[in-house]
């Protein structure tokens, strides 16, 4: 997924990374039925897209106006623009039961996290 | 790695069936070089697979963009037309281009927010008339989201956090 001239130095660091676990239910929302917190939404940024090998993976294409927003076959939504960076992932967003929980699990585990403001008016009922 | 299109189809697509290359002038400055060879073959591959869908074209090029099916529904009187006015007031043209319709905004240039439905979530996504940058997306987020960032500014990773809605 590295393009460009991001290319990644020895001692960079390690890059982020998801390990995708295929639902036991796939009829019914993850979210729903599962404790575990469920990816909701994935935004990356690669320097190319083949949305032929998307097509023929069973993706669908929503929108393609200058950026793609993809619908897995599961469900998952991902965001993909054109751009280069040294690591793709820009932003995930789950879905958890207990919120406290997750972001007192999230601040122990990755060191240096914190919390951001979210977008003015992004909060929709 | 280089998309293999074909040198014939780089460049835009006009209502006569011709190919006009752009020239320096009518890039958005703020999109580099490797940039727009990139968009543009990702536009280039939207042509192909779409047939003839160039809804790409504008946001590839920074020329000011159109919400087709918004301004159609909102111009239903001049659904048959070659002109209307889109919702937010700017007039607009169609015009036929090998089968595919194509909308076309006056200047000037301007980004604005849509809102839209992401799966089930209330979400929304910002479109600009540019090259998107991170800053174009937003989550989508329920009440009581909670966003973490980690990583430099450079190459931070935010993750959302939402809660859970039961069930009724």
């Amino acid at each position: 997924m590295r393009e460009g001239d991001c290319v990644p130095q020895r001692d960079s660091g390690g890059n982020f990374a998801i390990e995708l676990v295929e639902s036991p239910s796939p009829s019914q929302p993850s979210w729903l039925s599962s404790d575990t917190p469920q990816l909701e939404y994935l935004q990356l940024a690669v320097g190319n897209v083949r949305m032929k090998a998307m097509i023929e993976t069973g993706a669908e294409i929503l929108y393609s106006y200058g950026y793609l927003e993809i619908k897995a076959p599961g469900g998952l939504v991902v965001k993909q623009r054109v751009g280069t960076r040294r690591d793709p992932v820009e932003l995930l967003a789950f879905r958890v039961k207990d919120l406290d929980a997750a972001v007192a699990y999230y601040e122990q585990v990755c060191d240096g996290v914190a919390r951001a403001q979210l977008p003015p008016g992004g909060v929709q009922g | 790695m280089e998309w293999p299109v074909p040198s014939s189809l780089q460049g835009e697509y006009r209502a006569d069936g011709r190919v006009h290359t752009h020239t320096p002038s009518r890039v958005a400055p703020s999109v580099g070089h490797h940039q727009l060879n990139t968009a543009r073959q990702l536009h280039l591959l939207t042509y192909l697979l779409t047939h003839c869908r160039l809804k790409c074209l504008s946001a590839v090029f920074g020329v000011p963009v159109v919400e087709p099916m918004r301004s159609q529904r909102d111009t239903a009187s001049a659904s048959n037309s070659d002109a209307g006015t889109t919702y937010d007031g700017r007039r607009w043209r169609r015009r036929q281009t090998l089968g595919a319709q194509v909308l076309e905004r006056t200047p000037p240039r301007e980004c604005r927010t849509v809102r839209r439905g992401v799966s089930g979530v209330l979400g929304f996504a910002r479109r600009t008339c540019d090259i998107p940058t991170k800053d174009v997306f937003s989550p989508p987020n329920a009440p009581g989201s909670v966003l973490m960032s980690v990583g430099n500014a450079e190459d931070s990773v935010s993750i959302l956090l939402i809660p859970q809605v039961k069930s009724v």
